[in-house]
């Protein structure tokens, strides 16, 4: 079993940190069927949005990995790409936010 | 004390990013700025059109557009030419933020936007947009610019005659060495009414001046301006 991943997050957020994750779970489906049918610039196109949103919602991380996601993309690495969405997975079911003042 | 409205600064955000839209409605009306949004070119211009922002924060990527497209359009519009715009992007190369400036772009801010820096750097960019100090560099020369647009004083008070457009409430401050010397201290002037439209894309706002005593205000709508 995967250890959570804890993030604290700032208290003003938490009204809107809910849909966020809801839309990162859709994009997660999303990018699975993109990658079942090997469209690697609709993953990209997500990826590059989630590098620039993910970071002001606290999630650097997840940012980070959109970042790594859009750049093998533009490459064409379906491989590294097919990783990195299981790291995007794996963030996502293990996350526990902690909200804070 | 919460402000009213028409004290509020507006900013308008274009980005085709929801999430993105959603974070920075959050934070910035948290801030007590006035929220607009946009998610593509057609949208901001009509965003634009119906109430000219003090500021706009324009993303680079805009699905098939650009941030670009919307730059040329407002430096080539009259009226909206001056408005501050803040660049943003996740893509953060050399080349791009060098282009955004050369476009017009006042700042060019990466991905992810955090709160605590980008309040920061509205509220600069903001004050320095204010209509701020005016010169009067002596009697006979009356001349001063504000970001570019030239302020003339004649027989009905100042004149700005400007491609910004003016609100009712603006305010602005005159910290003259000239006024000094005539034993007034600085003070502020504020518009009689909503700018009006003199000719295609020039606005004209007569001013009152404020603060100042009558004969000082006198001598200043005497000043031959040429």
């Amino acid at each position: 079993m995967s250890e959570k991943i804890i993030v604290n997050i700032d208290a003003d957020l938490e009204e809107i940190i809910p849909t966020f994750l809801e839309n990162r779970k859709k994009d997660q489906t999303t990018m699975e069927s993109a990658l079942q049918t090997g469209d690697l610039a609709a993953i990209e196109s997500i990826a590059h949005k989630l590098a620039g949103n993910a970071g002001s919602y606290g999630l650097d991380d997840l940012g980070e990995i959109g970042a790594q996601l859009e750049s093998v993309c533009q490459a064409g690495k379906k491989e590294e790409a097919e990783n990195l969405i299981s790291q995007y997975k794996n963030y996502l079911a293990n996350l526990e936010i902690q909200y804070e003042d | 004390m919460k402000l009213k409205r028409r004290d509020q600064k507006e900013i308008l955000v274009i980005d085709d990013d929801q999430d993105t839209r959603t974070y920075l409605k959050k934070i910035l009306e948290n801030a007590r700025y006035s929220y607009s949004e946009a998610s593509n070119i057609e949208k901001a211009t009509t965003a634009i059109e119906k109430k000219a922002p003090h500021l706009i924060l324009l993303d680079y990527k805009l699905g098939e557009d650009n941030g670009f497209q919307v730059m040329s359009q407002l430096k080539g519009a009259q009226g909206y030419a001056n408005i501050p715009v803040i660049m943003v992007s996740a893509t953060t190369t050399k080349k791009l933020v060098v282009a955004s400036v050369a476009k017009g772009a006042v700042e060019f801010m990466g991905k992810p936007l955090k709160a605590p820096v980008l309040l920061q750097k509205l509220k600069k960019i903001l004050q320095d947009y204010e209509l701020g100090s005016v010169t009067f560099d002596s009697p006979q020369t009356v001349k001063a610019s504000i970001h570019g647009d030239l302020i003339r004083i004649n027989e009905m008070g100042v004149i700005l005659q400007s491609s910004v457009k003016f609100a009712r409430e603006t305010s602005l401050v005159i910290n003259s060495e000239y006024l000094k010397k005539m034993g007034a201290s600085p003070c502020s002037t504020e518009t009689a009414g909503p700018a009006k439209v003199a000719n295609p894309g020039v606005y004209r706002n007569e001013v009152h001046f404020r603060g100042m005593d009558e004969k000082t205000a006198q001598r200043i709508r005497n000043i031959k301006v040429t």
